[in-house]
């Protein structure tokens, strides 16, 4: 019938981004840090996804990978240590229209911002959330962090940490109205991409934990996990993160885990056994709390004078 | 050429669900002054077809989704080489098809990934442009414009690898140009088609001759050497060359007997190298070829001609001559090709020593075109003329069939341009008089190839014009291109798609090469909705209630008429509040009775820019004329088979038959079925009383009331289950080897696993010539020879994904080798 079917309409956006559109200042980070691939992978979705640079924010808040928002050619929030969610929620509250992005860290978001994590976990805003764990503190040369192992050795706990770590995945599971929870690692880029794009696709704050190497603080942490397949768990579902098969092949522990299973979710999260790698939970009926906050989005420049006007003349005498 | 994309895609039926009803009539008969008032005009309207003006901005419901400026993708423009070197479906490519296609041809799918993103990008700017000019365009010329004007702005690094895919994608392009949807398309298509052909006709001619001519040359030397001139002191001298020196050439001239077989008569020499001659002036004689003529109206496509044939130009010939001047045109233009084909038949005959002088110069003095084989038609370039469909109505129609009824195997391509004015004379009302239909006068010729085609249905449009030009016979094509007028809201070739789908210019072919029996010839297939009376289509609308619905639409003539300019007063859009019961949809109206004319109310659907669908009133010279068209539209079907009056009758017939058949067979097998039943059933019964009977007489010898009756039981004997089922052996099969390729022997090349690298930098900082980034940013080797081996297995060592293959040493002479080997070793297993 004319010639006219459901592709031949030509959408086609003003500009192009290329990878170079996103790269910001040349990354400081030490040399063989995992928050390079981190870097590099969000560069090449923020491309794929085509977004424009001056509608997408990071925000971060202090530590190592907390520098990440320097890094980028979009705009950016280098805030306050353990502050990085409120402000991302500020800015999605307001202007739900912007790509946001959050990039933190253990002790960012574990320690001092461990309060407005468990309230952007319950707010769901619509964040796509890092959490750049590599269990301890870099940016000051090697301090225990919430995450550091028990018997880690570090400049506060020189003879080995004494307190268990926090599990920042059971913890976030035990949110109330948590909507997106994975995980993933530096060393397996792939898997990394997959899984930031299916948080970024998410409506809701989707929370994944990078874990990340730390060559110069904390080389051994992840050692025998990044170069023996057989300690993690690769969690596959058709719900789940899609991986390629011949990548796939190289772990030999495979669980089908089904991501909308909130129990089996928190159980699969705190095993300590096999550290498991994938999408972990999944929910997208749950509240998100920047859907009530854009009321006046649309609103002509005219039209918020007037309003601004007719608040100010209750004021005038 | 490739199925088009477009020719085949179903319908959109998701289109934006933004489409709302009028509300259907109130039940009541009760009618508000307004609605009295604007009924009593309609009446007025409707007989007159004044009053109403049609706003330009209702549109069809479908097509109100494809307003300007929204970017449709189709066919056009088309991307046509000119250089007659391409092969058969690649002269004329879509735009799409063309990009697509070249870089699948230069780029493997892993490169170009910048080109690729963009492709979307620079078919749009393409297409604009093209469009905007309504021109054709140099070819590459605009390609490498609008790749220039995509890396606008980019970082040099992402331009440098822009312009590496760039170039290897120019390179391999040939010539051509764009060519937009207009009025002149069919002149540039059938040019290009022209070119091709004749490349293809050359050869085939070449191959002949290259047949002939050796052998040909050879009875000529050999009858040279046993003349009296190969005798001659002269002759031999030469022929001795160095021996002269012992023999003497005149002596032997005197004493060498004269030849026994005669040498060529000279009518028959001159013969030969007459025919020969022939053969050296083919090239001249392609390079010359002018096949196109076109009326004068065509001139300001000279231009563009010539890129095509740069060295003849096509003839023009003014409107007046017409067809008359194509008859003595023809002559001239066939002459040099008939001598040719003589040349071949003469020279075919004197190499089988067949030519009889008292026959066959006789025959080749009087050898003109008429007595060519079907062969030797098709290796003739075609003489091809464009006319405009106007002259044809104004005085040239007679010509035409003169022409036609000539049997000369011309090829006349007539451009229908005009809004279904094909009965425009002077009084000039398409509504009022009756169309004078050219295609199908033309098959009443009977022996012309005739096919109505359209430049937006471009697969169609391509296939008929290439049939047309191979025929050995004329061929009449008449093709709906541009519409003359335009729209503002819609884009050109929806306005020539329209005339297709509402039946104002129907698609078919007639070959009178096709088949025996006339039905075979005849297609009407490539219509739109071929076996419907008008074509339907599915939209989705939102309800009242807010849901989204699909709902079918017929697209008739009145729908297309309706985007004509110059009949928008016989549509009379109605008001919310003066719909009435009586009105009907203008299909249904035209399916019912004669006397519902004085109670209904035919209307269509249109839709306004807010995507509401309103009902709009027709006049009866709109409904008289959707009647025409749809008895032709009839006729056409009958013809092509698609609706045939007799072949339903015969099915109709054949299906009653047939079911009587059955029913009696039917009735035949019951009543043999009952027999049976009741046969069986009084046997059954005798049986069991002669059973009951020998049972009883039995009983003495003591034997088991029930042994003899549970004696058949035992015929189904189980047999013991073979142990030899299939077991999983795992010797079964024999063990596909999974392990890597036997242990490389001599070298291996170095390699990255570049989707696990963590694009650290560590390896680039290594050697920035050796490591490289990939377009995704990701670890490659740039240049393995940039570099020692050293360099490699350090990389390796220091990559903290470990996925730098340093593989083995590509200089035996680099120091240190040993140990830098036992070092790679762990990162090459």
């Amino acid at each position: 019938m004319f010639g006219l079917s459901e592709d031949c309409i030509l959408e086609v956006p003003e500009e192009y981004y290329t990878l170079k559109d996103y790269e910001g200042n040349v990354p400081r980070w030490c040399p063989g840090c995992g928050d390079n691939t981190v870097l590099t992978v969000i560069q090449r979705l923020c491309r794929d996804r085509q977004l424009p640079p001056e509608k997408t924010v990071f925000v971060s808040g202090i530590g190592c990978s907390s520098r990440f928002p320097h890094y980028m050619k979009t705009y950016g929030f280098h805030g306050l240590h353990g502050r990085a969610f409120p402000v991302a929620e500020g800015i999605k509250f307001r202007r739900p229209d912007l790509h946001v992005f959050v990039a933190t860290g253990d002790g960012d978001c574990c320690s001092i911002g461990a309060g407005h994590w468990v309230h952007a976990v319950r707010y769901n805003m619509d964040l796509t959330v890092m959490l750049l764990d590599n269990e301890i503190y870099g940016l000051t040369k090697k301090q225990t962090s919430p995450t550091s192992r028990i018997g880690t050795k570090s400049n506060t706990h020189p003879k080995g940490s004494i307190l268990p770590a926090i599990n920042p995945l059971t913890t976030t599971l035990g949110i109330s109205n948590v909507s997106f929870v994975a995980q993933t690692a530096d060393w397996n880029p792939p898997h990394m991409y997959a899984t930031l794009m299916a948080a970024h696709e998410h409506k809701g704050f989707s929370f994944v934990r990078i874990l990340q190497r730390c060559p110069h603080f904390n080389a051994d942490a992840f050692e025998t996990l990044a170069h023996d397949a057989d300690a993690s768990l690769l969690l596959r579902h058709q719900k789940g993160i899609q991986m390629d098969a011949a990548l796939e092949k190289r772990y030999p522990n495979i669980l089908e885990h089904d991501p909308s299973d909130l129990n089996k979710a928190r159980e699969v999260a705190g095993r300590e056994d096999k550290i498991p790698l994938g999408l972990l939970y999944q929910n997208t009926s749950n509240a998100c709390y920047n859907d009530y906050g854009a009321h006046n989005m649309g609103f002509t420049i005219e039209q918020k004078k007037e309003a601004l006007n007719r608040q100010l003349d209750r004021y005038a005498v | 050429m490739t199925p088009s994309e477009i020719d085949s895609k179903p319908l959109l039926s998701q289109a934006k669900p933004t489409l709302k009803m009028q509300k259907d009539p109130p039940a009541s008969d009760m009618l508000t002054p307004e609605s009295k008032e604007f009924w009593k005009k309609a009446g007025d309207f409707m007989r007159t077809g004044s009053g109403g003006a049609l706003d330009p901005s209702l549109l069809p419901p479908l097509l109100s989704l494809y307003r300007k400026p929204v970017h449709i993708r189709h066919d056009y423009p088309l991307w046509v080489t000119t250089d007659g070197n391409a092969s058969g479906n690649e002269v004329i490519q879509p735009l799409r098809t063309m990009l697509e296609r070249s870089l699948e041809k230069t780029l493997a799918p892993s490169e170009g990934r910048l080109l690729r993103d963009n492709l979307d990008r620079l078919e749009s700017l393409i297409r604009d442009k093209v469009m905007l000019e309504s021109k054709p365009l140099e070819g590459k010329a605009l390609l490498g414009e609008a790749l220039d004007k995509i890396k606008h702005g980019w970082n040099p690094v992402d331009q440098e690898q822009f312009d590496s895919s760039v170039h290897v994608l120019l390179r391999d392009i040939p010539g051509g140009i764009w060519v937009p949807f207009c009025m002149e398309t069919p002149i540039y298509l059938m040019a290009a088609l022209l070119k091709r052909d004749t490349k293809t006709r050359e050869t085939r001619i070449q191959e002949q001759i290259q047949k002939l001519r050796q052998p040909l040359e050879t009875m000529l030397w050999i009858n040279q050497s046993k003349g009296k001139e190969g005798h001659s002191p002269e002759k031999i001298q030469s022929s001795l060359g160095l021996g002269s020196a012992f023999i003497n050439p005149l002596a032997l001239s005197r004493v060498l007997p004269e030849s026994a077989n005669n040498p060529l008569s000279n009518r028959r020499l001159e013969r030969i190298r007459n025919v020969l001659k022939t053969f050296d002036d083919v090239p001249r004689l392609f390079a010359s070829e002018t096949s196109l003529a076109l009326s004068i109206a065509f001139r300001h496509c000279s231009e563009a001609l010539q890129m095509f044939f740069p060295e003849c130009k096509p003839q023009f010939y003014s409107s007046e001559q017409g067809f008359q001047t194509l008859q003595t045109r023809f002559e001239v233009h066939i002459k040099p090709w008939v001598e040719l084909i003589k040349a071949l038949r003469i020279g075919k005959l004197e190499l089988k020593e067949q030519y009889d002088e008292s026959i066959h110069d006789d025959y080749f003095e009087h050898f003109d075109w008429k007595f060519m084989t079907v062969e030797e038609l098709e290796m003739c370039p075609p003489l091809v003329m464009f006319e405009e469909e106007r002259t044809i109505q104004h005085n040239g129609f007679s010509d035409l069939s003169r022409l036609l009824l000539s049997e000369k195997p011309v090829k006349i391509v007539i451009l229908k341009t005009e809004s279904g004015s094909s009965a425009t004379d002077a009084q000039g009302d398409m509504l009022h008089t009756l169309r004078l239909e050219l295609g199908e006068v033309a098959v009443s010729h009977r022996q012309t190839y005739v096919a109505q085609a359209s430049t937006a249905l471009i697969q169609h449009c391509v296939t008929s014009i290439t049939r047309g030009l191979n025929i050995a016979k004329s061929a009449l094509l008449y093709v709906l291109s541009s519409p003359s007028w335009s729209s503002d809201e819609l884009q050109p070739w929806l306005l020539t798609h329209a005339a297709i789908e509402g039946r104002e210019f129907p698609l078919f072919s007639y070959d009178p090469e096709k088949g025996l029996l006339w039905g075979s010839r005849f297609s009407t297939d490539i219509n739109p909705s071929a076996f419907e009376d008008w074509p339907e289509y599915e939209i989705m609308i939102e309800t009242d209630a807010g849901q989204n619905q699909s709902r079918g639409f017929d697209f008739t003539f009145a729908d297309y008429a309706s985007l004509i300019p110059e009949f928008r007063s016989n549509f009379l859009l109605v008001p919310d509040a003066c719909v009435k019961p009586e009105m009907v949809p203008l299909q249904e109206f035209l399916q019912g009775p004669q006397e519902q004319y004085y109670r209904q109310r035919p209307f269509i659907w249109m839709a306004d820019t807010e995507g509401k669908i309103h009902r709009v009133l027709v006049s009866f010279a709109i409904v008289r004329t959707c009647k025409e068209r749809l008895d032709f539209w009839h006729m056409l079907q009958d013809l092509g088979g698609t609706r045939n009056y007799h072949a339903e009758i015969a099915a109709e017939k054949a299906r009653r038959e047939v079911s009587q058949e059955y029913e009696q067979k039917i009735e035949e097998l019951e009543q043999a079925h009952a027999r049976k039943i009741q046969q069986v059933s009084q046997n059954a019964a005798r049986q069991t009383m002669e059973n009951l009977a020998r049972t009883l007489l039995n009983l003495d010898a003591g034997e088991s009331v029930f042994s003899a009756t549970s004696a058949p039981m035992h015929s189904a004997t189980v047999s013991p289950r073979d142990d030899k089922s299939p077991t999983f052996s795992t010797n079964a099969e024999p063990e596909s080897k999974t392990g890597p390729a036997t242990s490389g022997p001599a070298s291996e090349a170095p390699w990255i696993e570049s989707v696990l690298c963590t694009s650290c930098g560590d390896c680039i900082a290594v050697n920035s010539t050796m490591f490289g980034y990939n377009e995704d940013k990701l670890a490659m080797i740039k240049n393995p020879l940039a570099g020692t081996f050293k360099h490699l297995v350090s990389a390796a060592e220091k990559c903290p994904a470990e996925c730098i293959h340093p593989g083995t040493p590509l200089n035996p002479k680099e120091p240190g080798l040993d140990k830098l080997i036992q070092r790679a070793a762990r990162f090459n297993g």
